[in-house]
């Protein structure tokens, strides 16, 4: 997708004015919310698998090199063969040019957001590879020609009504019924001949197991097997950062991942994937292809940032922001949304045209609370900030204004009476209403809420004054 | 609990924004603090934490006020903020500033770990129990995210007010979600601030009760503010006036001819 | 070998210093998973059959279960599972030498996995009890379409190969050594999405039923 981040306060607006938004966003973060605390509850050791989860990440980035060098060893001995890519464009380069030494016409794809990050989906029509879209929500989304709004739930803007809608217009064989059982048979049945008639099936990893050279897909639908099984070529692209030393650690994290996404203790499909099929068996692709992608990681793992390296995308920092909650996914404009997407998005491209990003934050911390890996990711953003400021990105607005109350507040006397004097006018201006509807200056403030009408004089005036008598 | 024979010196940071638009929280500070047996001052020199600053990126001006702050009120034994949030910064966030400066570092760290959050500083530090506070009316709790989150304020302010004759708190839902507020937040993306004050406006107006309260007066404003434009009669004041029996007067964005 | 893989172990080597040894890794590695008990859902008290069942039926997981002395009782179960929920008397079998041999009886037996097969049947190589889930490793014998294509899946469990955590199904297969099968399937009820308003709907694209014939002796 197309990254339009600077035109985020111009995408707020428009999501603001969507009332159908707010509704699919209310119905699903509702949800999610509660099943993730309920599940949490019940899961006593949660403090100590979190810590654990962090420190495997961490100890997993600071040997990255070793366990990286180790996988790619055992991936191959399995059969696999191993690429690597600095960049989108390389990744993509690696995975048009396998199909077309396949002669692949048509492509089922499992979601993951590496290959959105990638831009697979373009990287493949411009290639001319039918690309089918396998996960409900990206289906639907492919339908519907939208972007991914949500990393785990990509079609959260959408009703059901609007999805019975274009689902009516766009399946052959529609269900009558709006009803969302419905909906997914009418799915079931649109999708079930394309995975067995595909030439190449994409996925990516949620983990990456060193020392067996295996790669683990999490699904509920059981879409990414049926991706992965049928087609003569699976092609796995996939983030560095995303492995983890064996197996049993692997564990640690999937039982946090599916408690934190959807608020389940495992999802319904974990798949452990080495190589191709072997010999004599049933079922399976004859090539698997790993491609593994950069694309500003290793760049993150040298700076501030590094902690952003322990991401499991989960989605659970965006189910819990009020910001993300109000305005949706796609007002970020950017393939990462909500909290973790403010931090990866300047990451993965540039200080300026992600500017509100970082900003459009108020801070409260709840989104690192529900981290199950704990990434600091309010401190992270107001870092982000601090650069914008050095590189004077800041607006010319908030810099004077800032310079200003600051020069200000070193000179405690003159702010005592600048303060008392503009509260004084406020007052007076409140006419004795207690509320004050409009005032000059703060407009932002009072257009949508009334301002207290201050006390006659500031703490400190009545405070010396009480003290001199 | 403090077993000491001298009561501990309490240096009082009002905070900027209680200074200017709410100094009833001040004085029922004051008094609270001083019942709770501390012997407390007031320093003139004070202004601001620096917070604005901080989360603006602009970290030079916050240097220069957190150094303004530890040289006002590195003296005292504790230094208590009427406000999570603020408190917060001093405690948890100065630590970022003076990562290449030891020197200030060190006394830094010296002033963030004796800095305290009030309703916290009551309970956990003196083990304060309000003596003859009443208040006739039910009422819910906002918790703020700072306090919340950075300094676990959240069973104390509900102990202390426990303690408050003819007041009854009922649960409001999302107590500890974001109130949209957020410092310069709410002037910098004012739409998206309304949308989640509405969402929270509603929220408090669904529990029915006659009055919110919370520890930190930019949310209470911004609260407040919403409900009375919404033409809510729900009162909104800070959790020390009522434990100081100083609730007596206006609400926030409330008339002053009420009294 | 490739310029990309040499910048990405430059560009690594450059943010994280020289390397350390690989013992000391492997080392500091196996002490963060030391204590797995701290880590896990515990279910001191319950066996893991009763748990393996528990999470199985659960609202979440919602399989059925029965329960069979040996194998040769499977048949006759599938028959009267077959009759309860009003499938024909066929199914996809699992081409598995101990179910191959089992008298079906009038049950009629196929190997081939059809697009819109109603029921296949299948044994599984090990079970969770933490979870509920049931194992499948790939194999000449064990089609992984099996456990995706059907409407209906019936999966056959030894009360032996119930392992109490995710962790033991890794020691059984050989974790950290090269060769294993292609696929290593953890399933843990039935194909399941929530990607519309976050409803939990059953059948996305993988069976809508699961029942479980426990087998006390396999």
């Amino acid at each position: 997708m197309k990254q339009t981040s600077e035109h985020f306060k111009a995408h707020v607006t428009a999501a603001l004015a969507d009332p159908t938004l707010k509704i699919a966003l209310n119905r699903t973060t509702t949800l999610l919310r509660e099943r993730r605390a309920q599940v949490i509850a019940d899961f006593g050791e949660y403090a100590a698998a979190r810590e654990a989860a962090q420190k495997i990440k961490d100890h997993t980035l600071d040997n990255l090199a070793h366990y990286l060098a180790m996988f790619e060893a055992n991936a191959v001995a399995s059969g696999a063969q191993v690429h690597w890519a600095r960049t989108p464009k390389e990744a993509t380069d690696i995975v048009t040019a396998i199909c077309k030494a396949e002669g692949a016409r048509s492509a089922t794809r499992v979601k993951s957001m590496l290959g959105e990050e990638i831009g697979i989906g373009e990287a493949l029509a411009a290639a001319g590879v039918e690309r089918i879209e396998t996960d409900l929500a990206e289906h639907i989304i492919q339908l519907a020609g939208d972007p991914p709004s949500h990393i785990v739930m990509p079609a959260m803007h959408k009703t059901h009504e609007q999805v019975a809608e274009l689902f009516r217009e766009k399946h052959a064989q529609p269900s009558n019924s709006d009803e969302i059982a419905a909906l997914v048979e009418s799915a079931r049945r649109e999708l079930r001949p394309k995975f067995l008639n595909a030439d190449i099936g994409i996925s990516g990893a949620n983990f990456l197991i060193a020392d067996t050279g295996s790669i683990v897909t999490v699904t509920n639908e059981g879409n990414a097997e049926l991706t992965t099984t049928p087609p003569k070529t699976h092609i796995v692209t996939v983030g560095i950062e995303k492995i983890v030393p064996s197996m049993a650690h692997a564990t640690v994290f999937l039982r946090l991942l599916s408690r934190a996404a959807i608020g389940a203790e495992i999802t319904q499909y974990t798949t452990f994937y080495n190589g191709p099929k072997r010999a004599g068996d049933a079922d399976g692709p004859e090539t698997m292809h790993i491609v593994l992608v950069d694309n500003h990681r290793t760049e993150m793992l040298g700076q501030f940032l590094r902690p952003m390296l322990r991401c499991i995308r989960c989605g659970a920092c965006m189910n819990h922001c009020p910001v993300y909650a109000a305005v949706g996914g796609h007002a970020y404009g950017a393939v990462y949304p909500g909290p973790m997407g403010s931090v990866l998005t300047p990451a993965m491209s540039d200080l300026k045209s992600t500017k509100d990003l970082p900003n459009a934050c108020t801070l409260n911390g709840r989104c690192n609370e529900v981290c199950p890996v704990n990434i600091p990711l309010p401190d992270m953003l107001r870092s982000l900030r601090a650069r914008q400021h050095q590189a004077g990105l800041t607006s010319g607005m908030t810099r004077g204004g800032l310079a200003v109350w600051g020069w200000l507040a070193r000179r405690p006397g003159l702010y005592r009476r600048a303060t008392g004097l503009a509260m004084f006018a406020m007052r007076v201006w409140s006419m004795n209403r207690g509320r004050i509807r409009r005032f000059p200056m703060a407009g932002n403030w009072t257009r949508h809420r009334d301002l207290p009408q201050p006390e006659l004089g500031t703490f400190m005036q009545q405070y010396n004054r009480r003290s001199r008598k | 609990m403090q077993h000491r024979s001298t009561p501990p010196r309490v240096g009082f940071f009002v905070t900027c924004i209680v200074d200017a638009m709410r100094p009833n929280i001040g004085f029922a500070s004051l008094k609270l603090l001083e019942a709770a047996g501390c012997d407390v001052e007031v320093p003139q020199a004070q202004t601001c934490c620096g917070q604005p600053a901080f989360n603006s990126g602009d970290d030079a001006t916050t240097r220069d006020l957190a150094r303004q702050v530890i040289e006002v009120f590195e003296g005292y034994d504790y230094v208590v903020a009427p406000s999570g949030s603020c408190a917060s910064m001093i405690r948890s966030h100065y630590g970022e500033l003076f990562a290449d400066d030891p020197a200030w570092a060190e006394r830094q760290r010296a002033l963030s770990a004796k800095t305290w959050e009030i309703l916290s500083f009551l309970r956990d530090v003196m083990d304060y129990h309000p003596q003859g506070a009443s208040y006739d009316g039910v009422a819910t709790y906002h918790d703020s995210c700072s306090g919340l989150r950075d300094l676990g304020v959240h069973d104390q302010p509900r102990a202390l007010l426990g303690d408050v004759a003819g007041l009854r708190m009922v649960p409001l839902q999302g107590n500890d979600e974001c109130c949209g507020f957020g410092g310069t937040f709410c002037v910098k993306y004012p739409s998206v601030s309304n949308a989640i004050v509405e969402d929270k406006a509603a929220k408090i107006e669904a529990t029915g009760a006659d009055t919110l309260l919370g520890g930190d007066m930019g949310c209470l404003m911004n609260m407040a503010g919403k409900l009375s434009r919404r033409g809510s009669d729900v009162k909104v004041y800070h959790t020390v006036e009522v434990l100081a029996g100083m609730a007596d007067g206006p609400a926030i964005c409330k008339p002053e001819k009420m009294r | 070998m490739s310029t990309a893989r040499d910048a990405i172990f430059q560009a690594i080597s450059t943010a994280n210093g020289a390397p350390r040894d690989a013992d000391t890794i492997a080392a500091e590695a196996m002490a963060l998973i030391a204590t797995p008990d701290v880590l896990r859902p515990g279910f001191t008290g319950q066996d893991n059959l009763d748990r393996f069942i528990e999470k199985a039926t659960s609202e979440r997981v919602t399989a059925t279960v029965s329960h069979a002395a040996t194998l040769a009782e499977v048949p006759g179960q599938v028959a009267d599972y077959l009759t309860r929920v009003g499938l024909g008397a066929q199914i996809a079998l699992q081409p598995r030498a101990a179910l191959r041999d089992l008298d079906w009886g009038s049950v009629s037996v196929h190997h081939t996995v059809d697009a819109n097969e109603p029921v296949a049947v299948s044994i599984a190589d090990l079970a969770v009890a933490e979870t509920g889930s049931v194992v499948f490793l790939s194999g000449p014998d064990a089609p992984v379409l099996l456990t995706f294509l059907p409407l209906h899946h019936v999966v056959v469990v030894g009360q032996g190969q119930i392992r109490r955590h995710l962790e033991d199904v890794f020691e059984f297969v050989g974790a950290g050594q090269a060769s294993q099968p292609r696929n290593l399937n953890i399933v843990t009820g039935t194909s399941g999405t929530a990607d519309i308003e976050a409803k939990n709907i059953r059948g996305a694209h993988g069976p809508r039923f699961m029942h479980i014939i426990c087998v006390a002796d396999l």
